[in-house]
């Protein structure tokens, strides 16, 4: 028996390697410029995710949800790091069409503009200030927040290899 | 016909292997096909717009649910 299947064990671990290694090789000759914009799109998406969380928050009763003025503040928050986002897309097409330094500069501000207010959210919300108390809600919050710092820095790894690029 | 625990128990064995690296199989092949179509089926254009799109999505979304609880930016 072992030695009929060994076999079809191999011949299935071959096709799983052989999906990996084509998925990897996808990802390593995608261009720089559509890393950028699946990163983008990536964020944005991300955002909507947080606003559903807030969403579904505000709907459940307390001590787990939370209340209209928590609600209203997380908003703010969002609409914030939602903005950040677009001066993060705006600049990134701007240097991606024409790549100079001060398009260079311009992505570097919007990017650390965006992980500072990130970084503030994520304060606000572990010092208890933002109002999410229940632990696992703030730690939903906390897990997307570090997602939309992850897809920054992947925005400048993909920036960094436009600039490395094009002089 | 005298049954042999010890094969019986190597094919359920066997069994078990097979269908957990068919069920991964049919996990990574469907996260692939997806990779694949997003990577073949849409232009970085409309990718962008999608982008903006969502972006927007996103504010309009926000400031409603501020007009809705009475508050400003």
């Amino acid at each position: 028996m072992r030695q009929l299947l060994t076999p079809m064990r191999a011949t299935a671990l071959m096709v799983l390697l052989s999906l990996a290694s084509i998925g990897a090789m996808c990802d390593r000759n995608k261009p720089a410029e559509r890393k950028l914009l699946e990163a983008e799109d990536t964020a944005a998406k991300t955002i909507g995710q947080l606003e559903k969380v807030r969403t579904d928050l505000l709907n459940t009763p307390q001590p787990i949800g939370i209340d209209q003025s928590t609600a209203t503040t997380i908003d703010r928050w969002l609409l914030r790091v939602n903005r950040n986002v677009k001066s993060v897309s705006v600049a990134s097409d701007r240097y991606a069409a024409s790549p100079d330094q001060t398009g260079l500069a311009a992505v570097s501000n919007a990017l650390r503009e965006g992980r500072q207010t990130l970084e503030d959210m994520k304060k606000s919300v572990l010092d208890g200030s933002l109002g999410i108390k229940n632990a696992s809600s703030q730690q939903s919050v906390i897990s997307l927040i570090d997602a939309l710092k992850s897809v920054l820095n992947t925005v400048e790894t993909a920036v960094t290899e436009i600039s490395r690029r094009k002089p | 016909m005298a049954i042999d625990i010890a094969n019986i128990n190597k094919l359920l064995e066997t069994i078990i292997t097979l269908v957990s690296l068919g069920g991964r199989w049919a996990i990574y092949g469907k996260e692939l096909y997806d990779h694949v179509k997003e990577q073949t089926g849409m232009t970085d254009e409309e990718l962008r717009e999608r982008r903006d799109l969502n972006l927007d999505a996103n504010e309009a979304k926000l400031l409603k649910n501020l007009t809705d609880a009475g508050a400003s930016e």
